[in-house]
């Protein structure tokens, strides 16, 4: 039997926006370019491959699928691509759950974020290995078996972990200087490895299709199908197994369309699919089909990148080093802090993408042509991206300080929410009264400043917890924050057990604020901390807020507690843009630990 | 080949890079077989062993302090006196006596080419042409339009510019930036202007140079306590946007305060930028150290970190090739042709002080970034030579010469 073993490798990075120095501090979105033509735009990037190669390829997959009963592949795709395809081409998601669903796609492993975070932090590479397997279940309902690392970078320890952890095979590039006389061809057994198997890529090829299928200047140009799978039978002579792994925007984008590059690759299908001597075999199956023909040893790291087939691209000079040295050292911090955004960007940088566009070894080959960057130049690429980890820790520093200043308040000045009552009367109206004088809206006192004065009347309403709205009645509890010292009215704050089509629409759960002249001492976060516990105690698991986006203070508070922001809409009664947020309240609770163990 | 070159100025009697120039591609062309007469508006002692240098005049090289080959202006009114002589010249006297000089020479001498350095010397190369049929090369080191800033420059020097590139044979661009200009503002055809970028070549006197520290004590000390130190060289014109590097120090200080900018030179803007300085409240971190040469501008490049070419429209811009000799790193904006041929710079527009700004902290900062530049860059200017020049410049002659055989 002869075999094609498929495999293609979907995966777009967050590239970072053109971001100066004098946007640290001020912005903390590194990947939205707001220039819809810039090179860092990665929604147009996106949405433009996507044109030219992920839906017309991904078309004819399918077609090949429901018409050659033999055909088979497995694709790589990573999470930073998953993200982008469902902000802006979800029905790329669907066709991959169609063909996943088939049975004969097969989904393989790697890191989350198409990191180098083997090379840098065992930890946090496993940690970004089960983020991408969690996202693969979420999405496609399959498990991931088969590993590759970025780049298809490998080596012994690399394959050691995999056997540790579980895999069943793992993908590398059969190289000639490791493989010497032998082939690629066979399944193999990583050097020091009990149960996993290792597959190795047949580059020529692989390469006969992704690099030069279109060069003209090649003497096998024009390539067709006889003579290639003439080539693969021949090259099957030294083993069943023809592994060609590339890059899956080698359809369409890196090989243009009317190269008939397409019609290629369907006919290439059908023909092998005809003759019954050969078959397609997904990666794991490949990996099953024989035992280990030998060992095979990788000391140092070999890739599928370049003629040096090394990592020279991406930890070539020293600003790469730099820059990735400089993203690791934030793991403690950024992970302790446990904050949402803050993890995904610290993720997000250290995407392989990023050091590759500092790359300046072809300055030496002057083949700069063949390194493609979204940035003028290598240098161009690092200020970006330095700037971004200052701004980074700069967030750090900052929730850090949230962090502490809401352990000291609880601890030194001690506050609770207290459930309003007849003798807080005249302190509660005269908090109004100072909201009034500020022109400052009250907000989370349940419309207390709406009952003129009859405080009587706002809490009868109160007690009856039942608040008349436009059309349906909301069940909501409203607290007085208290200062302990003075015991002093500080601010309210209201929950609501249960939200109309309005309120889900605006407002969310909970709504709060501090009197005018208790501001700026960070009190909202202890009002919104307590406010979460109480939701706790009311079994709520997560809350949504809306702040207004000029209101920077308030929204930071939020962030500072794990909100994470799922929206941005115009609010009508407000008439400004506002911003939705949605806490996980476990989470915001615990990350505050030390708050949570002076309060108790 | 006979070659009869027209210049404005030889070291070491410059006012800048024009001379620099002319000199060693004239060294080169020599070293390829070029016979080669060189015409200068001044009598001085020239020896250069490769080839024979003429004066057009009697009047001393002082001139250069009020008839540079860089004054746009009066050229008629500002006038200027002249060793061994009662009469006061003005530029137009100097071309006028320029141009007599050349048409005597080609009465007993019959160059095969005649290449000619910038509008200055046009005149003359026009007069050859047509007297005598000889091949004009116009070898463009800089328009007035890059002179004239936003002005839009003398209109008798567009004249003039004008008039000689379109009676040349060939037009010499020392970049593509330069090309663009003469293809956009003079309408000229793209195919008769060939681009030969400028090269960098260690000066004689150079040699001997070693950097002593002896001279900037008081920045050294600086150094020690952890500054950078920034340097621009060059005339206080529009030309160089200078405002905007003064504004993205200021920007770059308020983030990283241990920074020294060093403003070497003299021209129009020094008040004006001193002012600014002030006025940014950053004239402690700000040295103008006036009109510098030889050793005292080598030890600046020395000392300095990082060159920073902040023009808005530069031909070519030699001195950054000084500074990357010197060991600096380069900020260069995309206006300048020298970044066309160098890979191991950042390349900022004139306009965006901010990424002036974020490239300088970030090169101060970083020590990654400012080695990579620094290495990178000193593996690139040596690749570049003059014999590559004029190389390009003899195919040019040939071209013509082939021509003109055609033409009669």
């Amino acid at each position: 039997m002869r075999s094609i073993v498929l495999y293609m490798h979907m995966h777009q990075p967050y590239r970072v926006k053109h971001y100066n120095i004098f946007e640290v501090g001020h912005d903390h979105d590194y990947w939205n370019d707001k220039d819809w033509h810039a090179g860092t735009n990665n929604e147009r990037i996106f949405k433009k491959v996507a044109e030219k190669s992920y839906r017309p390829m991904l078309a004819r997959l399918e077609k090949c699928i429901q018409l050659y009963e033999g055909f088979k592949f497995s694709l790589s795709i990573t999470g930073t691509f998953l993200e982008q395809a469902e902000a802006w081409g979800p029905d790329i998601i669907e066709t991959l759950k169609r063909l996943t669903a088939s049975g004969r796609v097969e989904i393989i492993a790697e890191t989350y974020y198409h990191s180098l975070a083997f090379f840098y932090d065992r930890a946090e590479f496993e940690a970004q290995i089960r983020q991408h397997q969690a996202k693969i279940r979420d999405l496609f309902g399959v498990e991931t078996r088969v590993l590759r690392n970025t780049e298809l970078s490998y080596n012994n320890e690399l394959a050691r972990w995999a056997d540790d952890f579980g895999m069943k095979g793992i993908l590398a590039e059969g190289w000639d200087k490791v493989l010497e006389w032998r082939s690629p061809n066979f399944v193999y057994r990583p050097e020091g490895c009990k149960n996993i198997k290792l597959l190795l890529k047949n580059y020529r090829l692989s390469d006969d299709i992704a690099f030069r299928f279109s060069d003209r200047n090649w003497k096998e140009w024009p390539l067709t199908v006889d003579k290639y799978i003439q080539w693969l039978e021949t090259a099957t002579l030294r083993g069943p197994l023809i592994n060609l792994f590339m890059d899956f925007e080698t359809f369409g984008e890196n090989i243009w369309e009317d190269t008939g590059i397409f019609e290629f690759f369907e006919h290439l299908v059908y023909r092998w699919d005809r003759d019954s001597d050969n078959n397609f075999l997904t990666v794991s199956e490949a990996c099953d089909s024989a035992e280990p023909k030998a060992e095979i040893s990788m000391p140092w790291t070999v890739t599928w990148a370049d003629t040096e087939r090394d990592l020279t691209a991406w930890l070539g000079n020293s600003m790469q080093h730099e820059a990735l040295k400089g993203i690791y050292d934030l793991k403690e911090s950024v992970l302790k802090l446990n904050n949402p955004r803050l993890t995904e960007d610290w993720r997000r940088l250290q995407t392989s993408d990023h050091p590759y566009y500092m790359c300046t070894k072809y300055f030496s080959d002057g083949d700069v042509h063949a390194y493609f960057s979204p940035y003028d130049s290598p240098f161009d690429a690092f200020l970006y991206y330095m700037n971004t980890l200052r701004d980074m820790r700069g967030r750090i520093d900052e929730l850090e300080a949230h962090q502490k200043a809401i352990s000291h308040n609880l601890a030194h000045e001690q506050f609770y929410l207290e459930t309003p009552s007849l003798k807080r009367k005249p302190e509660a109206l005269a908090m109004i009264e100072e909201f009034r004088e500020y022109e400052s809206p009250s907000i989370g006192f349940a419309g207390l400043d709406e009952f003129d004065g009859d405080y009587e009347a706002w809490l009868e309403q109160r007690i009856d917890k039942k608040r008349q709205n436009d059309t349906e009645d909301i069940t909501a509890e409203t607290f007085f924050l208290v200062r302990k010292s003075d015991d002093r009215l500080i601010g309210a704050i209201n929950i609501r057990l249960n939200l109309n089509e309005r309120l889900k629409k605006y407002g969310g759960n909970i709504s709060y604020s501090i009197r005018p002249t208790e501001r700026g001492k960070g009190y909202n976060k202890i009002n919104l901390y307590l406010g979460l516990q109480k939701c706790q105690e009311f079994g709520f698991k997560k809350v949504v807020l809306d702040v207004m986006k000029s209101n920077i203070a308030s929204w930071k508070t939020i962030e500072a507690l794990g909100g994470e922001q799922i929206g941005e809409f115009y609010h009508p009664d407000k008439h400004g843009t506002a911003k939705k947020y949605q806490i996980h309240i476990a989470k915001a609770l615990s990350s505050s630990q030390d708050a949570k163990d002076i309060q108790s | 080949m006979k070659i009869l070159m027209l210049g404005w100025e030889l070291p070491p009697h410059n006012s800048g890079g024009l001379g620099v120039a002319c000199l060693n591609l004239s060294k080169s062309l020599a070293k390829l077989g070029a016979d080669i007469d060189f015409v200068v508006p001044y009598e001085a002692e020239h020896h250069f062993d490769y080839m024979r240098v003429l004066s057009a005049t009697r009047i001393d090289p002082l001139f250069r302090y009020g008839g540079s080959a860089y004054d746009n202006k009066g050229l008629e009114e500002k006038r200027f006196r002249v060793a061994r002589e009662d009469r006061l010249y003005s530029i137009r006297d100097l071309q006028r006596d320029y141009c007599q000089f050349v048409k005597q020479y080609l009465m007993d001498y019959k160059p095969d080419v005649i290449h000619a350095h910038d509008w200055l010397t046009y005149e003359a190369g026009i007069l050859a042409k047509k007297l005598y049929g000889i091949p004009l090369i116009a070898h463009v080191h800089a328009t007035e339009f890059d002179r004239g800033g936003a002005n839009g420059g003398n209109p008798l020097i567009h004249q003039i510019e004008y008039e000689g590139l379109v009676w040349a044979d060939k037009i010499i661009a020392v970049s593509q930036a330069t090309k663009n200009i003469l293809i956009e503002r003079y309408k000229l055809p793209a195919d008769k202007i060939d681009v030969a970028h400028n090269a960098f070549e260690m000066p004689d006197d150079e040699v001997d140079y070693r950097y002593d520290g002896s001279s900037y004590q008081y920045l050294e000390n600086l150094k020690k306590q952890g500054y950078t130190i920034v340097s621009t060289v060059g005339r206080f014109t529009l030309q160089k946007g200078l405002y905007h590097l003064m504004r993205a120090a200021a920007r770059a200080i308020m983030i990283h305060p241990k920074m020294i900018f060093m403003f070497a030179g003299d021209g129009e803007q020094r008040e004006q930028l001193v002012k600014m300085s002030a006025e940014l409240g950053i004239s402690q971190n700000v040295i103008f150290t006036g009109f510098i040469r030889g050793k005292q501008l080598r030890d600046i490049y020395s000392i300095s970190d990082i060159f920073v070419m902040s023009s808005v429209s530069e031909p070519f811009g030699l001195t950054a090739l000084e500074a990357a000799h010197h060991g600096n790193a380069l900020v260069i904006t995309k206006q300048s042709g020298v970044g066309e041929i160098l890979h191991s710079i950042v390349k900022y527009d004139f306009w965006d002080e901010d990424k002036l700004a974020s490239a300088l902290v970030n090169i101060a900062e970083s020590p990654a970034l400012g080695y990579t530049l620094r290495d990178g860059i000193r593996r690139e200017y040596t690749r570049i030579s003059w014999d590559d020049v004029a190389r390009k410049c003899i195919q040019i002659y040939d071209e013509v010469r082939r021509h003109k055989r055609n033409r009669f």
